[in-house]
């Protein structure tokens, strides 16, 4: 039996179905990642974890016991708030050793867990401040320790970086990520951001509507994304998709044909009318010159603009009416707007979707990473 | 020409700020000195010292707190305000909010009723009041009639209890709604991270809703005992009696200096009545200031 286990979760507020019959397994010590733009149902899905809310239809067990009917506090769990929730009134001290003291804990015991944990979180000079003098990072630090100081089951973060500056929010994602994996905590982290999803998790449960839409290992969402929701929330820039028709041989695109035996070799389905989406992400496409080797379909388009961000450029390019972008690594020389380029997909990253459900269906051979 | 005074920021904020101290002084500062020499002459609504008053120094002052009926007065006004005041409209208020905090319809609902008990004119409540008590063709004695209770004439069996209860209904609504207005204030997660902590719903209110509402529940404090102290209404349901059992200490000045003609001895009264308001105030200023977390 695994550590949480959701069984078809459903819940309504009013007449708005936020999570739609949701199941989901996690293992003791995995950190699973939630990810999903916002107004998906993430938080919503971890407070009825935490049982702040309780489902309409569905059940949890939480390390072995149904907890579905439980309130919070018997599921040992330690959530971390979106706004951090520290106690103005109340130090840095008390707030974080305040589940302690509600549990009658005696003061040494009380002041050596604090110490412990302040020192492994680097918050120890600050243990005598108020939150509001304190920097936001150091605020998510002490909330941390609060959920930590509890020993809990589970720990439930709710986008606990999204309150911090771009800067701060790499530091604090790192410092994060080794603090979680030292203690081996089982960890769910909701995020809408995929860089926090795919730098920190183990797993990743993307969630669109309520609906998971995927859930697998950072590499496998990144690599077989299942559908083009997935493709395009996942990467940065997102996956380009484009509006094709195919046959068994052959992708056109506008009015250019593309070679893609190589990728439509397995398709899961057969097609209907033959119009599909084609993926390739932008870091899968190579400028082409005569000199180059063939290593999948060529496609020749404008240049629209280039964005040189020091070390790789992002090139947006059209091709028959449809953009397409490109990261292109190192000098951004000689990529004038209104010139002609030709493009070439790498032949094995080269994604199809059908084009009314939006479903991957070529398989994805291979797990190379032997990208650039 | 330009006027330096005229263009800097807090000319321009003392300009606008003339019309209030002009109005402030008008109507609260000129009166309270007018009120403290009032309070050391003899004047009076009729005789000789009406249109001659005469300073007599603090010899009413004197007469006052040698008079055991002041001293009456002051412990009746201060069971009033403590009872009505302090325990009943903040402790039902802040009861009323917190039963009904995040239930919208229901709160709604508590309000409404409190608000309109708290807006109606004072000479209609007073009205009602007595029609609803009345002995003989009273609501509230009909009603406990038809249970097969005894009639009571409630304003000479319970006056005090009476307009304790009448004053907490008037002014409940008020706290409640300052309470209330505060516990919305305080995110709820801040009660959510204490739910999953399992923290008793008591040490949430202690340690948890209180501390964030502290600055509101003496502000709260400091306007409810000060309008209860100062509260004239009860003499529309009682006129200070039976006896001198309701006499409060409004009621006793308005005797005092309106119906025994004392105008100098009741302005001494009123001297003493603001004096032990402003005392009240401060207290409850020190306590709202007072910087307290949880104690380990
Ligand atoms: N208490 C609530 N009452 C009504 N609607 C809610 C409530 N909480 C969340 N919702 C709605 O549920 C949807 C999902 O919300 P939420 O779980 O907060 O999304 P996320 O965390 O992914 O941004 C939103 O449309 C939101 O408006
Ligand atoms: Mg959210």
């Amino acid at each position: 039996m695994a550590w949480i286990e959701l069984e078809n979760i459903t819940k309504n507020f009013g007449k708005v179905s936020v999570i739609k019959n949701l199941s989901l397994q996690i293992e003791k010590g995995e950190f699973v990642s939630i990810l999903g733009p916002s107004g998906c149902g993430k938080t919503t899905l971890l407070r009825l974890i935490a049982g702040l809310e309780v489902a309409d239809k569905g059940k949890i067990n939480i390390a072995g016991t149904d907890v579905t009917f439980s309130p919070p506090n018997v599921r040992k769990i330690a959530m971390v708030f979106q706004n951090y929730a520290l106690y103005p009134h109340m130090t840095v001290f008390k707030n974080i050793s305040y589940p302690l003291f509600i549990k009658k804990i005696p003061a040494d015991e009380i002041k050596q867990r604090v110490n412990t944990i302040a020192d492994n979180l680097k918050i120890s000079p600050l243990l005598d401040r108020y939150p509001q003098q304190i920097s936001g990072g150091q605020q998510q630090r002490v909330a941390v320790a609060r959920a930590m100081i509890q020993t809990p089951n589970v720990f439930l973060l709710d986008e606990p970086l999204s309150n911090l500056d771009a800067m701060m929010r790499i530091e604090a994602r790192g410092f994060l990520k080794y603090l979680l994996d030292k203690i081996g905590t089982t960890t769910i982290y909701v995020t809408h951001d995929q860089s926090e999803a795919m730098a920190l998790a183990n797993r990743i449960v993307v969630m669109q509507n309520g609906i998971i839409q995927q859930v697998g290992s950072p590499k496998d969402i990144y690599d077989k994304p299942s559908n083009i929701f997935v493709a395009s929330f996942v990467g940065n820039p997102p996956m380009n998709l484009l509006q094709a028709t195919i046959n068994s041989t052959q992708v056109k695109i506008g009015d250019q044909y593309l070679d893609i035996k190589e990728s439509i070799t397995n398709l899961r389905k057969p097609l209907q009318n033959g119009k599909v989406y084609l993926g390739i992400r932008p870091e899968h496409i190579s400028i082409y010159h005569e000199d180059s080797k063939n290593d999948g379909p060529i496609v020749e388009g404008e240049i629209f603009v280039s964005e040189p961000l020091g070390f790789e450029t992002i090139i947006t390019v059209i091709v028959s009416d449809q953009q397409i972008k490109v990261i292109k690594f190192g000098g951004s020389k000689n990529l004038k707007p209104g010139e002609k380029i030709k493009l070439q997909f790498k032949k094995n990253k080269i994604y199809i979707f059908e084009f009314e459900t939006g479903y991957r269906i070529n398989e994805i051979q291979g797990d190379d990473y032997d990208d650039h | 020409m330009k006027n330096g005074f005229f263009n800097s920021k807090s000319g321009i904020i003392i300009v606008f700020l003339i019309p209030a101290f002009i109005l402030i002084g008008v109507f609260l500062i000129f009166p309270a000195f007018w009120e403290f020499y009032l309070s050391m002459t003899n004047e009076s609504l009729m005789g000789i010292s009406a249109v001659h008053p005469q300073f007599v120094g603090i010899s009413n002052f004197i007469d006052v707190l040698t008079d055991p009926s002041f001293y009456n007065s002051l412990v009746v006004t201060f069971i009033f305000v403590l009872e009505s005041a302090i325990i009943g409209q903040a402790g039902l208020g802040m009861l009323l909010s917190l039963l009904t905090y995040r239930k919208k319809i229901f709160r709604t609902l508590v309000q409404v009723v409190a608000v309109l008990a708290w807006i109606i004119p004072d000479s209609v409540v007073a009205y009602l009041w007595i029609a609803f008590l009345d002995k003989n063709a009273g609501t509230f004695n009909n009603l406990l009639a038809l249970l097969g209770l005894a009639r009571t004439n409630w304003f000479y069996r319970y006056p005090l209890t009476t307009i304790v209860i009448f004053n907490i209904w008037r002014g409940t609504a008020f706290s409640m709604l300052m309470f209330s207005a505060a516990f919305d204030m305080i995110p709820p997660s801040y009660l959510e991270v204490a739910d999953v902590m399992g923290v008793s719903w008591w040490r949430k209110f202690k340690d948890i809703i209180f501390p964030n509402l502290k600055r509101v529940f003496f502000s709260d404090l400091i306007l409810i005992t000060l309008w209860t102290f100062n509260v004239f209404t009860p003499y529309l349901l009682t006129q200070g009696g039976p006896g001198t059992a309701t006499e409060i200490l409004p009621i006793y000045i308005y005797l005092n200096a309106f119906q025994n003609f004392k105008i100098g001895y009741g302005a001494a009264i009123s001297v003493i009545v603001l004096l032990i308001n402003l005392v009240l105030a401060s207290v409850y200023f020190t306590l709202s200031k007072e910087k307290e977390g949880i104690s380990l």
